[in-house]
């Protein structure tokens, strides 16, 4: 459903991504590995149209630079922004209504749905944006994407900055969402990733450099680390 | 006697703070909506009075139709002047410094103050009130029409807190003013939004217009004054708060016409000035204010 062909990102003289090819289809979660800087988060705000591109990426054959960004909402295409960036002044209640505002009658998650993945959210319905730990803020980020009723969900390093206990928590729930909807993943928690997910590509200098299943790269666990600058990733 | 003459004044003044201050307030609700959808004050708000007010004074008294009907016509105009002003001083600008979105607004209240002087000449004009006459209180005679001012900017802030507190507008525009580009991730229409809050504050502003007029006169450029005084009410309650800018309109009004009309009544429009310099040298962010991000349509 989703068709990145040869994408190429650039901010100024930077060149962020270049040549990127990689497909989700229906059912899958694939996820998109890599250091720092590699160009993870620019391929992700591509195929939501916030970045200008080369190439060419297609949601449903459709190219998502005609969409615009609000299009791509609209079609179903959710993006979770790196740093979760939930509505501050808004309660977390009030985040979820917003959020449904792209969902336009697609059959998706409820509200009840939502706070039945996470039991946390429901006794903070009606504390503010930015009174929420960041596990919260996580829980907030995600619950507003299924709200949007995702016909693909992208989501940008869920685990970043937050307590391994959390990270569980927030991972639990995804494996529920994959069951439903098809994820493009953005992790530095390789390991993490990829129990998730059933493809993985490397990103390196905004070049992929390995592509396979999960297993296959947790196999290579030794090949991946050298990649990402890591001593250990398969725990 | 005496006593009951210095009861018949404080009324007598009070009545009259408390309905400049609606006024004042119904200004700043107007700076408010734009702001809080766009991050845009819009200095064409005081331009929108003068022309609110001229548009219901050519209703009835150039095409002889009820002041209601007048009135109505005037604020189904504002709201379409709201939104040519949207389309002409802010959609094009949008990406450029928020200082020259500022500064294209001062030429539409240009351009409109000079349109109403060639239209209707620069004499005073003059208004119907909606309600005819006054009653006694306390020895003081006062007007229904301000009484009618009082409710009115009462049940509009009543009204602008539903819409933003209970309605899916308000919450999308709360929400584009946190964070602009989350708001687009989820389909928020964040172009529509803005439309609708410039025509909603023309409105507004015409509101403040049809009014005021029937208190006094109405010249082309008596909104300019409201709108200043509706921008420090707002300074005053905090942008951004909507119960503030409405208690800092009736501070402005009370200090201006009770305190100013005991005291240094010779400095009396300049005692507003003096409150707002002393809350802002303790508190700079408003009387209100509560640590918000604003972003941009």
């Amino acid at each position: 459903m989703l068709e990145v062909r040869d994408l190429e990102v650039t901010y100024g003289p930077v060149r962020a991504v270049r040549g990127l090819s990689l497909t989700v289809n229906d059912g899958e979660v694939v996820a998109l590995l890599g250091p720092n800087g590699a160009g993870k988060t620019s391929t992700l705000r591509a195929i939501t149209a916030l970045a200008t591109y080369a190439g060419s990426i297609t949601f449903d054959g459709r190219e998502v630079r005609s969409l615009g960004v609000e299009g791509c909402a609209k079609a179903g295409l959710i993006h979770v922004p790196e740093g979760r960036h939930v509505f501050p002044t808004l309660t977390v209640h009030e985040n979820l209504q917003v959020g449904a505002t792209a969902a336009r009658g697609r059959p998706g998650y409820s509200f009840d749905d939502v706070y039945d993945l996470f039991p946390a959210l429901d006794r903070l319905r009606n504390r503010e944006g930015w009174g929420l730990s960041g596990g919260e803020q996580q829980m907030v980020a995600v619950a507003r994407a299924l709200v949007a009723a995702p016909r693909l969900l992208l989501l940008d390093e869920p685990s970043l900055g937050l307590a391994p206990i959390v990270v569980k928590a927030v991972f639990a729930a995804l494996a529920e969402v994959r069951s439903r909807t098809p994820i493009l993943l953005v992790e530095q928690n390789t390991a993490q990733a990829l129990t998730l997910a059933d493809h993985g590509t490397v990103l390196v200098q905004g070049q992929a450099v390995l592509t396979g299943g999960a297993d296959e790269l947790s196999d290579r666990s030794a090949v991946l680390a050298s990649y990402l600058g890591q001593k250990e990733i398969v725990s | 006697m005496v006593l009951a003459s210095a009861t018949s004044d404080f009324v007598s003044y009070l009545s009259a703070a408390i309905s400049e201050g609606s006024i004042t307030a119904l200004a700043a609700l107007g700076f408010l909506l734009t702001y809080k959808a766009t991050g845009v004050i819009s200095f064409a708000q005081g331009a929108f009075v003068s022309l609110g007010a001229y548009l219901a004074y050519w209703g009835s008294r150039e095409q002889g139709w009820p002041v209601l009907t007048a009135c109505a016509f005037s604020l189904v105009v504002m709201f379409m002047v709201g939104v040519a002003s949207e389309r002409i001083a802010y959609r094009p600008l949008r990406g450029r410094s928020i200082h020259v979105v500022v500064i294209a607004t001062f030429g539409i209240a240009e351009i409109v103050t000079t349109l109403i002087n060639l239209l209707f000449g620069a004499d005073p004009k003059g208004l119907d009130p909606l309600i005819h006459g006054s009653f006694h209180l306390a020895g003081a005679t006062i007007p229904w029409q301000r009484v009618l001012i009082v409710v009115v900017t009462l049940l509009t802030t009543g009204g602008m807190m539903a819409l933003f507190g209970r309605t899916q507008f308000g919450r999308q525009v709360r929400a584009v003013a946190a964070d602009r580009e989350t708001a687009q991730l989820y389909g928020v229409p964040v172009g529509r939004l803005s439309i609708i809050a410039f025509g909603l504050a023309g409105s507004l502003a015409g509101l403040a217009g049809v009014l005021i007029a029937p208190v006094g006169s109405i010249n082309p450029g008596f909104g300019f004054l409201i709108m200043l005084g509706g921008f420090y009410a707002a300074i005053l309650g905090g942008f951004g708060s909507l119960v503030g800018v409405v208690v800092g309109g009736f501070l402005i009004g009370f200090v201006q016409y009770v305190i100013g009309s005991y005291w240094w009544r010779d400095y009396q429009s300049l005692l507003p000035f003096v409150l707002i310099l002393g809350v802002i040298a303790v508190r700079p962010q408003g009387l209100f204010a509560k640590g918000q991000t604003h972003g941009r349509l």
